[in-house]
């Protein structure tokens, strides 16, 4: 079989399997939205707050917990696959929750490996907003609380962002979905392992149909985002700056000085 | 009864910024603080606001202590630079009532009128960030304004206006005020900003206030030296040269030439010196003269005929000249 | 803006929700599908598709749920050691007895065989067809043939060990490689360099279609590959659960269970890719 006819029989089947709504594979990509949107939402509520510390606090080793988050950007799924699967191990630490090769498992997992990209992408979009802007919200009188929520709001696109990358990273690693899921049919499986599960069993049309709808998911999550900010930055482009203007009804251009 | 503070403090590194001991802005007046740039004026705006902590002193309600979030509520700041959020400028000006906590709609419909107040109605849904400066401004004092706090404070809000800009936000902003009972404090490092719209003046030089009155008194009277140098004297007379036996001082606006012999000054004082340059600047010409205390310099309009090196006159009528206390001996010391 | 996000939102929550109602509970019948056990097995009787036709029908008579982790004998082995698995379903007898030796494992059964057989490029460079396994891997090594071995202690990789052992032959070198990998990759890893492996047939079997390698020896008694049902106990770990091992032991050797397995494959590819050996004496397969 030419490479070619393999691509096309995959994407062939794609169609064929979203369109009959073939249960495995809508249960599959079910489960894949269900683990990383989650993960991310926890990733979200996790990462935000510590991300907003990291980029207003002011306390010892600040610094280093932001390299620390930068660092944890890079975290390799694999590895904290592996730390998550000791930590539920029967004989693990946290073994009596019976939570290894659960879709919580994976979740757990993949909030691990979100949250520091969601903490540093935050605290990145933080310092970007002018360092006035927080000063200024509190001489209008807001609390601490208000102003930080307006500083969130400001810096809403990039947090957006911070999101969206934390999505993409989970969404699209296998690693840690093996390894704490363990890839049980209608249990655990996602597109990523289904996938790699149907590579192995030399089922390539289906792998790559598997690949194709994680990549159409991964497409419309990013469209969504994109439109987000092209209509931002649209609001914006507005009518080019023009210089003062006088209202209707202008006065005299002539300042009122009280004689020296 | 308004703001005020008393003897308040604000340290950096152990060197003090600022050392008021009193001062007070009464509801309903507007009060100018001026004083040159690094004086401590926006320091003394922040600490007021509370948004810097003050070393020591207290800032005062109606007279009474009262704690940071009471103080907060009730004043309501304008920054120099101002920072819009990323949003209309309607949005924008009722962001200061969104963040006390008021709804949307209401804070939109409550702002409205003061984006009428100043000449930017017809800017009420564009986007902050497509703005001039002068545009940003306006809005900034609308949000403020909006709010309607006991207390508002304007640090420097003409700030990188062009003159035609600044000229007609002074006349906007001095009508808004004028409706308004709040005690305003406008910080600035310009007597005309401070002549066209405070009841009062403070002169603060170097963390410390020097002179405060009735706006006309002040910019007419200044109370030692520095303040002279501050209010556009610039044109020093020392006694030596005049025979007085105190320092005189005059804007060199009203300085003029005459020639060596020519018809004495009206009750003013004439010095004699040598002409050193002429430059044309438009409208005025400068003259810098030189004399046996060193140079003067003249603001004239009429033509000059003496040529550099050529002796000359300089005279001041007796209306124009101010006396000037004895400089102060020590200089004021920034110690904690 | 708006209106399109809370539309969004609510697909997806649509999607994720029904996703979440489609997941397991595979039957009403039979008591609650609440309980759940481990089976740690070989990737052979994954790959070749045959516990997903076996274990549906377990949960439906049992109401054991059983989760499968496919991961080779060795780490199998090791899982249930570690009472990190209830049940084992492998085929390495000499990694088996040892586990047993060692006091944790409970009983041990026959359950069914198939055989390995040695595939290698349609030209046969080395030119081992026909041979027996042994001599197979001899000419292999003499002809420095590339070799795809398994590499990660399964039950294949074992026999492999076991052939080049009885050759007398330490394999290394550049055409000796390991992929690490699974039964199913490793044949695709040996299809694409034109390279020798050993298998087991039943893999080769359900995957032959997608493979450019022939069956060059088979038959002979050191290619036979047997696998055996371990329970664990409680002495591994205390949260082993005996009874849903005891429960899994005994389906996959009673009679439905035998019949299901000799009957598989048997449309495809003509003949079954497993035997059922339950009750039978080890000493007497083969043949």
């Amino acid at each position: 079989m030419g490479a070619v006819d393999v691509l096309l029989d995959g994407l062939l089947e794609a169609v064929r399997l979203l369109l009959t709504g073939d249960e495995d594979t809508w249960s599959v990509t079910a489960l894949t939205l269900q683990v990383s949107l989650t993960a991310t939402a926890v990733a979200l509520l996790l990462g935000v707050p510590f991300g907003t510390a990291l980029a207003l606090g002011r306390f010892g080793g600040r610094r280093v917990l932001l390299a620390a988050a930068n660092t944890g950007m890079g975290l390799p799924p694999v590895v904290v696959g592996l730390f998550v699967t000791v930590l539920l191990w029967r004989s693990g630490p946290l073994g009596a929750l019976g939570l290894l090769y659960t879709p919580t498992a994976m979740v757990i997992a993949q909030a691990v490996i979100a949250t520091p990209i969601v903490a540093a992408l935050t605290a990145a979009a933080l310092q970007q907003v002018d360092p006035g802007f927080l000063l200024q919200m509190r001489a209008l009188g807001a609390t601490r609380m208000r102003a930080t929520a307006a500083l969130l709001a400001e810096a809403r696109l990039p947090l957006l962002a911070a999101g969206l990358a934390g999505f993409g990273a989970v969404v699209s690693e296998v690693g840690a979905a093996q390894m704490v899921g363990g890839n049980i049919e209608g249990q655990t499986r996602v597109l990523t392992t289904a996938a790699v599960l149907a590579t192995s069993r030399g089922q390539f049309a289906l792998a790559i149909a598997f690949g194709l709808v994680l990549l159409a998911i991964a497409f419309a999550v990013n469209l969504f985002v994109t439109l987000a900010q092209q209509r931002e930055e649209a609001k914006g482009a507005g009518a080019p700056a023009t210089e003062e203007r006088t209202a209707p009804g202008s006065r005299p251009s002539g300042a009122a000085r009280s004689s020296s | 009864m308004g703001i005020s503070c008393r003897s308040l403090r604000v340290t950096d590194r152990g060197r003090h910024r600022l050392a008021v001991d009193f001062l007070e802005v009464a509801d309903g007046e507007t009060v100018a603080v001026l004083g040159p740039n690094g004086a401590g004026k926006s320091t003394l705006l922040r600490a007021l606001a509370h948004l810097e902590p003050a070393a020591g002193g207290e800032v005062l309600l109606d007279g009474e202590p009262v704690p940071p979030a009471q103080l907060r509520a009730a004043v309501a700041a304008v920054l120099q630079r101002p920072v819009l959020q990323r949003a209309s400028v309607l949005d924008n000006a009722a962001a200061g009532l969104r963040l006390r906590g008021m709804r949307r709609a209401r804070a939109r419909l409550l702002a409205r009128p003061w984006l009428d107040a100043l000449g930017i109605a017809h800017l009420a849904d564009r986007h902050a960030r497509t703005l001039s400066g002068g545009e940003v401004q306006r809005v900034a004092i609308a949000r403020a304004l909006a709010v309607r706090s006991r207390v508002l404070l304007l640090d420097e809000p003409f700030t990188g206006l062009d003159a035609t800009t600044r000229a007609d936000l002074i006349a906007d902003l001095r009508t808004a005020l004028d409706q308004s009972t709040a005690a305003v404090l406008l910080v600035t490092h310009d007597r005309d900003e401070a002549a066209a719209l405070a009841h009062r003046t403070a002169l603060l030089l170097r963390g410390r206030i020097r002179q405060v009155g009735a706006t006309a008194d002040v910019l007419d009277s200044p109370a030692d030296l520095e303040c002279a140098r501050l209010l556009g004297y610039t044109t020093h007379l020392p006694s030596e040269l005049t025979g007085h036996d105190v320092l005189l001082v005059a804007r060199p606006e009203r300085c003029r030439l005459v020639v060596p012999g020519g018809a004495p000054a009206r009750h003013g004082v004439v010095v004699a010196g040598t002409l050193r340059r002429v430059v044309p600047l438009g409208g005025t010409t400068r003259v810098d003269v030189d004399t046996a205390a060193g140079p003067i310099a003249v603001l004239t309009t009429t033509e000059v005929t003496t040529a550099p090196g050529d002796p000359v006159c300089v005279a001041v009528d007796a209306g124009n000249a101010r006396e000037c206390p004895p400089r102060d001996a020590a200089p004021i010391e920034d110690t904690a | 803006m708006r209106m399109l996000s809370a539309l969004v939102l609510a697909a997806v929550l649509l999607l994720v929700g029904c996703g979440g109602t489609a997941a397991p509970a595979p039957s009403a019948a039979g008591p609650s599908a609440e309980r759940s056990l481990i089976l740690a097995t070989t990737t052979s009787t994954q790959d070749s598709g045959l516990l997903d036709e076996l274990l549906p029908a377990f949960t439906r008579d049992s109401g054991w749920q059983v989760k499968t982790l496919a991961v080779g004998s060795g780490q199998a082995i090791e899982l249930g050691r570690r009472g990190e698995a209830d049940v084992l379903l492998v085929h390495s007898p000499a990694a088996e007895e040892a586990l047993v030796a060692e006091g944790a494992a409970g009983q041990r059964r026959l359950v069914m065989h198939n055989d390995f057989v040695l595939v290698g490029p349609a030209n046969d460079p080395a030119g081992v067809r026909g041979s027996d396994s042994v001599g197979a891997v001899a000419k292999i090594a003499a002809a420095q043939a590339l070799f795809v071995s398994r590499g990660d202690d399964s039950g294949t990789n074992a026999r492999e060990k076991d052939l080049w052992k009885k050759a007398g032959i330490t394999p290394e070198g550049g055409w000796y490689q390991a992929t690490g990998q699974g039964m199913g990759a490793t044949l695709r890893v040996a299809s694409e360099k034109a390279g020798y492996t050993l298998s087991d047939r039943a893999t080769y079997l359900a995957q032959r279609d997608t493979l450019a390698l022939d069956v060059l020896s088979e038959g002979d008694p050191g290619l036979l590959n047997i696998y055996h049902v371990i329970e664990m106990t409680t002495k591994a770990g205390e949260r082993v659960q005996p009874d849903g091992a005891l429960a899994f032991a005994d389906w996959i050797t009673a009679p439905p269970a035998q019949q299901q397995i000799g009957g598989f494959g048997q449309a495809e590819y003509g003949k079954p890719l497993f035997i059922p050996d339950a009750g039978k004496d080890e000493a007497g397969l083969g043949a």
